[in-house]
């Protein structure tokens, strides 16, 4: 056996051992949640990780005590809905910002300083906002709150793929004649398309996930969401572990099968001008 | 087609000047180069130009309507880019149609201009494929293809050849500049490199530090150069300049070397001699016997390197010589020394 052939499979070995450690890592709360749907409450008492007698209660007892397939849905478009609020201002507005040079020295430090403020700040604010507009608990209202919150980080994303569009590329459009809309349309926008489709993942899956906004601005069925539906598991004595990780790992399946597939464009938005 | 009028032109980046108030007169139909070393403005005045970069001051005048307000989109122009800036997107064909497109014309016509310049550039086969499938000279032949559609008052060219290799190179400029003069359209193109400036436009424009320092001919800067800067341009290889002190036509270097020139002067001048201009010893009024430091062979001709007055000339002769010979054996004609005073001002003969 050569020296390299023996390094290739020390490597082979180390990697292997990594990878499974990573991956018992991430997926150890997963399989614990799918299990503990499945547990009676004595179960879940005892902390083990397969249930001793399994039962399928908990999920329609869950999808009868909170309306979970409604709230999944509300959350799902609201997700969707966010997102192309996001996408539509932030899209233009990166373009401006960086290839157009419009406060180029301002916005992005002021969409970074916003995003790093807690949230908790502009609740208030947003409530009345949102009640003057008389979108309180509506998804359209938690769209648009949604839709706003998240664009410091589709800007943050969008801005490396628009960075990578050399200048000429504009300058040409506009010699040709097109105006800055015409470019940005006809030209810059099929160009970021990978970019604009990772953005959009990643906002709708922040959206899905977010609780502090929809806790506080929905409060009706018809525009709860299914992470505050979560929370309705909660009682003052008694936390039904058991129908929560049931409702919790419905609500999980949309958005780990976005995740699942369009991970190659998630990947490829997180990690665009890493690596020049 | 336009005749373009630069006045006045001033062009600051914040307290920095990059152009200081330029004055040129283009006129219609012809084929302008603006030549100079790395950060002397040329390509900032082809942008003011293209509009592309915002002017500080003075005018542009297309066919004497003041454009320099005017954003890129309104000046009616085609630009070639150093990197091509095709559309990667799109094919070479939509490529060559979108600036027509854009100006709604019918698809008829767009159909027609687009087959008329792929026909003149020999890319036919390639309408339907991307960019990215083209190779760098077939690139560069989209590129002007895009120009050529439009029909447009002038084209501007910037450093449009330095990304491809010298052999396709020589080919381009050739092909630019038939193409110019079948088309007839004014054209201004930037380029650092001396020898496709004197190949290829009608007049030249050298710029040194945001101001130009001559316009003129090819044979006109090469022969009248007004500046040492000018002189040690223009031309290749390069002028080899040597100091002296001038009495009359006399000439003495700091090695005692007594050089005569056509030009009459007084005092510390520099001299500048053409590398071409080193002739056989024996028929010339300057003799010249020059010890050889190093030898260059470059195919057809070699350069020799020797010391002078204490600076080092370059001596170019035909032919590949591979043997270095100790010695030079050289005669100068006194009308191709150039003189220069202290300002590096060239004084007439």
């Amino acid at each position: 056996m050569t020296v390299s052939a023996q390094d290739t499979r020390t490597d082979r070995l180390i990697r292997f051992v990594f990878l499974a450690a990573m991956l018992i890592f991430f997926a150890l709360p997963i399989i614990y949640l799918f299990s503990t749907s499945f547990k009676t409450p004595d179960d879940v008492l005892q902390g083990r990780l397969l249930p001793e007698a399994a039962t399928l209660k908990n999920y329609p007892n869950a999808f009868a005590h909170v309306p979970v397939l409604r709230m999944i849905w509300n959350s799902i478009a609201v997700a969707l809905l966010s997102g192309v609020i996001t996408l539509v201002i932030a899209v233009p507005a990166t373009y401006a910002t960086i290839k157009l040079s419009a406060f180029r020295k301002t916005v992005p430090n002021i969409t970074l300083a916003s995003y790093a403020a807690p949230p908790i700040i502009a609740l208030i604010p947003l409530f009345y906002l949102l009640q003057t507009a008389n979108l309180m608990d509506s998804v359209l209202g938690l769209a648009l709150v949604h839709g706003l919150m998240n664009l410091p980080v589709a800007f943050w994303l969008l801005k490396s793929f628009v960075n990578d569009i050399p200048a000429e590329i504009d300058e040409a459009a506009w010699i040709d004649g097109a105006g800055y809309w015409h470019t940005l349309f006809a030209v810059i926008l099929p160009l970021i398309f990978p970019g604009i489709l990772a953005t959009a993942l990643i906002c709708i899956i922040l959206s899905y996930n977010e609780f502090l906004f929809a806790s506080a601005l929905t409060f009706s069925e018809a525009s709860r969401t299914i992470t505050v539906g979560m929370s309705l598991f909660q009682g003052e004595r008694l936390v039904n572990f058991g129908q929560m990780a049931a409702a919790s790992f419905t609500g999980m399946v949309p958005i780990y099968l976005i995740a699942f597939l369009f991970q190659k464009h998630l990947v490829g938005g997180l990690t665009q001008g890493s690596i020049k | 087609m336009v005749s373009i009028n630069i006045q006045n032109l001033e062009k600051h980046y914040g307290k920095v000047k990059a152009l200081h108030g330029l004055n040129l007169e283009i006129a219609d139909g012809e084929f302008i180069v603006l030549v100079g070393p790395s950060g002397c403005g040329k390509s900032t005045l082809l942008r003011c130009v293209a509009g592309l970069n915002p002017i500080s001051g003075g005018d542009i005048l297309f066919n004497g309507t003041p454009v320099g307000h005017l954003p890129p989109q309104d000046r009616d122009l085609s630009m070639v880019f150093q990197n091509y800036a095709l559309y990667p997107h799109l094919t070479v064909a939509q490529n060559l149609a979108f600036g027509l497109k854009v100006r709604k014309t019918p698809a008829e016509e767009i159909e027609k201009r687009v087959k008329w310049a792929a026909d003149i550039l020999a890319i036919t086969p390639y309408l339907d494929r991307r960019p990215r499938a083209l190779s760098g000279g077939q690139r560069q032949r989209v590129a002007m293809g895009r120009a050529m559609v439009k029909h447009s008052n002038a084209f501007l060219f910037d450093e449009p050849l330095s990304n491809l290799d010298a052999q396709l190179r020589v080919q381009m400029r050739k092909e630019i500049r038939a193409l110019q003069q079948r088309i007839g359209v004014t054209s201004i193109y930037v380029t650092h490199d001396q020898v496709e400036a004197m190949t290829m436009g009608d007049r030249i424009v050298v710029m040194k530090d945001g101001r130009i320092e001559q316009v003129g001919s090819p044979s006109e800067l090469y022969t009248a150069p007004r500046t040492r800067f000018v002189a040690g341009f223009i031309g290749s290889p390069q002028m080899s300049f040597v100091t002296a002190q001038a009495d009359g036509h006399q000439m003495t270097l700091s090695d005692g070397t007594v050089l005569t020139s056509a030009t009459a002067a007084t005092g510390a001048v520099t001299l500048g001699i053409r590398p071409e201009h080193f002739l056989d010893h024996t028929s010339e009024a300057n003799r010249l016997t020059l010890d050889v430091t190093n030898q260059q062979v470059v195919g057809t001709s070699t350069s020799y390197f020797a010391n002078l007055g204490g600076g080092e000339i370059e001596v170019i002769r035909q032919g590949s010589d591979t043997e270095r010979p100790a010695t030079l054996a050289l005669g100068i004609r006194p009308e191709h020394i150039m003189v220069f005073d202290k300002d590096n001002k060239r004084i007439a003969a």
